[in-house]
């Protein structure tokens, strides 16, 4: 799926929406490359320009994020101090515990345990939506990063037909408004602010800012727009 | 792999015909998923599997159910006759929760920060297979290049595997557990019946259950306390000498308070006793033992009276019992690692010995209600399978020392207890040799005796690799650490070896990995294939089917079979033995060629209360600990949230102390643990008490970390000097892991 699209085509809220899901899906990811190219000129812009479309306030969010990126050292640098907040945030913490794991069963379920009935509320909704899990994420369904990306899949599937009435967009924006009301906006806002809390990174710490941001935004809207479209 | 922006413009440029396109965020596949059924892994979301507990190695057959994609229940799986017997016992049924604790270690993750220590982060990053593999074996490579093969350490389990990557490699150090485990009955039973140590007990059919410490059912070992039940039902006598009640003691129809240590005495004065009243069983001592004679001869200075004064227990209940013992049959004494005649004091040795000795007088050795070496079913090995030339191991001396002792050097196995010692002089003087380098298996640093002296031990060599379940002790030291697959997610087979009546074998099923595991055997294949040494790998998977087609059967069969394949037959006595005498020699013709005393002959054990330190240390296992294992369950730790020092109202009293109040517990070792008090008659006035599987410091474990504490603080680790000093009467090199006694005042 390679969107390549001339800048103006991004406003339109949907993909704006879609670009933001990705974006934030993208930096809860395993650091690497693809999470610096994020910071670019081109795509900085096309998400300022996302954003600001969305009626979102002037964040700083970004800008902190990113200025942390190419201020603070080498860009080899840079991703190993990513690397190390990711894997203490996410992964095998010290000390005590994984500080925020990013699942949604240890926000939503009891126990603190990953695969819980709320795994297996997502993971029936990716199968709704046609999408099975790639065999080389090696991860538990209701990993955040998978979440997101899920969301930017459902809206982009949504505009590829221009005719709403068509059965696949309506399936998918009814997908989409389930997914979100019953199940993401349950957790990734407590989420988001456990990282808000406890990185010691700025750039994990802006990004869960800007989520939990577009995340109250997001919930808003849901019922008034009655699924988005 | 970064794009450059401008590099993405050129591309994106040439095949646009001039329009300018902008990278764009959503440019790129999705990640997480795939739209094509092939690349994805499919979730199951109902279903009923068998499957064979791994906690322990009782290996019951469990049914395992799903639903919802996710573990609900564990139960006991009935088709399963010599483990759980259809049960599932406290700590399997919690291995659900285990696999899904989001603590574990789910990817390979690598060091950042240099400095190691308790209280050092790691500073962890996830790392690709490939980099870890790559790591490991340059450290290796260039470990051998430098100092030889011989500086490599493995700290690794006595299976399969792990002797395949030690021969591969060629290094004498493969250190493991046997130690503080098992090696001294193992020893004792090669020497009297040139076989290694059985597994099996008869329990349902005995009449008489005799325990010298023995505490199996305490433990929920199932394997053993499902038939010790049925012995009981079926009106069996159980007799249980133990300086603690324990949960066997509990049920058993007479508890003797014995002083520790001073079992040999009672079991020897029994042997007296039965000799000399002519009560052993005849047919069986002519036909399958020799050395009647000596041993007859050798224990006549053994008498209840002397027994008596040495271990506090009457002669006249000595003699009785030994009586009973000998005019009930089937009559049998189960034994299994911790119990007095493992390697707890330093003269458990001789106390194997002389319960071998005892077993054999009642004719309770390989016959109905007696003890039984397993019933494997034939099945090819793995160098029949994936056959090699191993190099030469040019260096014989092993840092453990365990090569200056001829029968320890026979079964091949390495030593916890004088491990730290040995690695340091090899580190810091190079003595025998430089060592550099280490490899871990999921031994956890609390299992040794004084670990603190393996953390020093272990932070002093240059590279070290741990691969585990979840981020424990041994990893927060580790420089690359790697991630194994917990029981619940492998699939293959398991053939019985503990209590193995009859030939039996288990499936896994498992629901797959949940995150980037691989299993041990993956693990050395990866490691040999990136050292250069692909010669070495076996096709594991390959391997397993290859024995179950020699056993006559597949995975096909067993799934289709309630998980278990069984040719249950009441085992028939074997009665062939693999001594010079081909019977089992009293006096053992075996040690004395290697010069060791050839009869159980009394040894007293190390320490004794002193003004210093007046009780003896006791160590226990609760029935839902496994090791140190399962302490990162918050269900299980709610159970008992910390150790006890249980005291007698006697010497609680004699000390101030209270029930609910703390109390300051000091060895030799120089360190103190403070515990809470417990104040019971279940111990003697003169002996404490304490449970194992407590006081975890790895900050990476979010419900085990700081509750109570580890006794192994208190018991001392050895130098190879101090086991040559035993040498003449412990040829197995014992950890005498209980032989230590304590100072316990107020907090």
């Amino acid at each position: 799926m390679v969107n390549k699209r001339n800048t103006s085509c991004i406003f339109e809220p949907g993909t704006a929406r879609a670009v933001v899901y990705r974006f934030l899906a993208r930096c809860f990811s395993y650091p690497d490359g693809q999470l610096l190219s994020l910071f670019d000129d081109a795509r900085i812009e096309e998400f300022l320009q996302s954003w600001h479309l969305l009626g979102m306030d002037k964040e700083e969010a970004i800008p902190e994020a990113s200025r942390w990126l190419i201020e603070s050292c080498e860009p080899e640098t840079a991703l190993l101090e990513l690397e190390k907040e990711y894997t203490r945030l996410f992964i095998a913490a010290y000390p005590q515990k994984v500080v925020a794991p990013p699942y949604s069963s240890v926000y939503l379920g009891s126990g603190r345990q990953v695969w819980g009935a709320s795994t297996a509320q997502v993971a029936r909704l990716y199968e709704a939506a046609g999408l099975g899990m790639n065999q080389s994420f090696h991860d538990v369904p209701d990993h955040i990063a998978a979440e997101l990306e899920f969301m930017s899949y459902l809206i982009l599937e949504q505009q590829g037909h221009n005719d709403n009435e068509t059965g696949r967009a309506r399936e998918m924006a009814s997908i989409e408004k389930k997914f979100l009301t019953e199940h993401l906006c349950k957790w990734a806002p407590l989420f988001f602010d456990q990282v808000a809390e406890h990185s010691r990174s700025d750039f994990y710490r802006s990004i869960a800012r800007l989520a939990r941001k577009f995340t109250d935004h997001e919930i808003l809207l849901a019922p008034a727009s009655g699924g988005f479209k | 792999m970064q794009v450059s922006r401008r590099d993405f413009l050129k591309a994106a440029g040439a095949g646009t015909a001039g329009a300018i396109v902008f990278p764009s965020i959503l440019d790129g596949e999705l990640k997480a998923f795939a739209r094509e059924p092939v690349k994805s892994k499919p979730i199951v979301w109902d279903r009923v599997f068998n499957h064979a507990c791994g906690v322990c190695d009782s290996v019951c057959g469990t049914t395992v159910y799903v639903k919802d994609g996710r573990i609900k229940w564990i139960e006991g799986n009935p088709g399963d006759s010599l483990g759980g017997w259809g049960k599932a016992c406290v700590k399997g049924s919690s291995a659900m929760r285990h696999v899904y604790d989001p603590d574990r270690l789910k990817w390979p993750l690598k060091r950042t920060n240099p400095r190691k220590g308790k209280d050092e982060d790691p500073g962890w990053v996830k790392i690709s297979w490939e980099e870890a593999f790559a790591t490991i074996a340059q450290k290796f490579n260039e470990s051998i290049e430098q100092y030889g093969p011989q500086s490599i350490v493995l700290l690794t389990r006595p299976k399969e595997a792990d002797t395949r990557l030690q021969k591969a490699i060629g290094t004498p150090n493969f250190t493991n557990h046997v130690d503080t485990c098992f090696i001294t009955p193992q020893l004792a039973w090669m020497s009297m019946t040139g076989k290694g140590r059985p597994w099996c007990v008869d329990l349902p059919n005995a009449r008489y259950i005799l325990s010298f410490g023995w505490d199996m059912p305490g433990k929920s070992k199932l394997c053993y306390l499902q038939p010790f039940f049925a012995a009981k039902n079926n009106g069996a006598k159980v007799v249980v000498f133990d300086p603690r009640m324990s949960m066997t003691a509990a049920k058993a129809d007479e508890w003797i308070a014995i002083k520790p240590g001073t079992d040999l005495a009672v079991v020897l004065a029994m042997i007296d006793v039965i000799i000399g009243e002519n009560l052993y069983d005849k047919d069986y001592v002519e036909n399958y033992t020799t050395g009647l004679d000596k041993l007859a001869e050798h224990v006549k200075q053994y008498t209840p009276e002397w027994a008596a004064q040495v271990s506090g227990v009457p002669a006249s209940d000595i003699v009785r019992i030994a009586r009973e013992f000998s005019n009930t049959k089937p009559a049998v004494i189960p034994t299994h690692k911790r119990d007095a005649g493992g390697p707890n004091y330093a003269n458990s040795f001789h106390l194997a010995l002389a319960e071998i000795a005892l077993s054999a007088l009642v004719g309770s050795i390989e016959q109905r209600g007696g003890i039984f070496w397993s019933r494997q079913p034939k099945a090819r090995s793995v160098d029949e399978f994936a056959p090699v030339k191993f190099p030469e191991m040019k260096e014989k001396r092993r840092i453990d020392g365990v090569h200056l002792f001829p029968l320890a050097t026979k079964v091949r196995q390495g030593n916890f207890s004088d491990f730290a010692d040995g690695l340091c002089t090899a580190i810091e003087k190079g003595d025998p040799y430089p060592v550099k380098v280490a490899l871990v298996n999921k031994y956890n640093i609390l299992s040794f005796p004084n670990p603190d002296h393996v953390v020093e031990a272990l932070c002093k060599l240059d590279f070290l690799a741990v691969v585990d379940i979840l981020p424990a002790e041994t990893a927060q030291l580790a420089d690359i650490l790697l991630p194994d697959v917990h029981f619940l997610e492998k699939e293959g087979a398991e053939i019985r070896s503990y209590q193995a009546l009859w030939p039996q074998v288990e499936m896994r099923d498992g629901i797959g990995t949940l995150w980037d595991e691989k299993g041990w055997g993956s693990i050395v294949n990866g490691i040999l294939e990136a050292m250069g040494k692909a010669e070495f790998k076996v096709d594991w998977k390959g391997l397993e089917e290859a024995r179950l087609e020699d056993i006559g059967i597949s995975m096909d069969y067993l799934r289709s079979h309630n998980g278990i394949w069984e040719d249950k037959k009441e085992p028939k006595g074997n009665l062939t033995f693999n001594t010079p005498s081909k019977k089992i020699e009293f006096y053992s013709s075996m040690l004395e060629k290697e010069g060791y005393e050839p009869l159980p002959t009394w040894h007293d054990k190390l320490a004794h209360p002193s003004e210093e330190y007046p009780f003896y240390l006791l160590i226990t296992r609760n029935a839902w600990s496994r090791h140190g294992k399962l302490g990162n369950d918050p269900i299980l730790m709610e159970i008992q949230p910390s150790n006890f020092l249980h005291i007698h109202p006697d010497a609680a009293a004699r000390l101030g102390l209270e029930e609910g109040g703390c109390a300051f517990v000091t060895s030799r070792t120089g360190n103190t643990l403070k515990m809470p008090v417990h104040i019971t008659r279940s111990v003697r006035p003169d002996c404490v008490a304490t449970e194992h599987g407590y006081g975890h410091w790895s900050k990476e474990l979010r419900y085990a970390v700081g509750c109570g504490t580890n006794e192994g603080d208190l018991i001392p680790d050895m130098t190879i000097e101090e086991h040559l000093s035993k040498k003449s009467h412990d040829p197995a090199m014992s950890a005498c892991c209980s032989d230590v006694c304590v100072s316990v005042r107020k907090a």
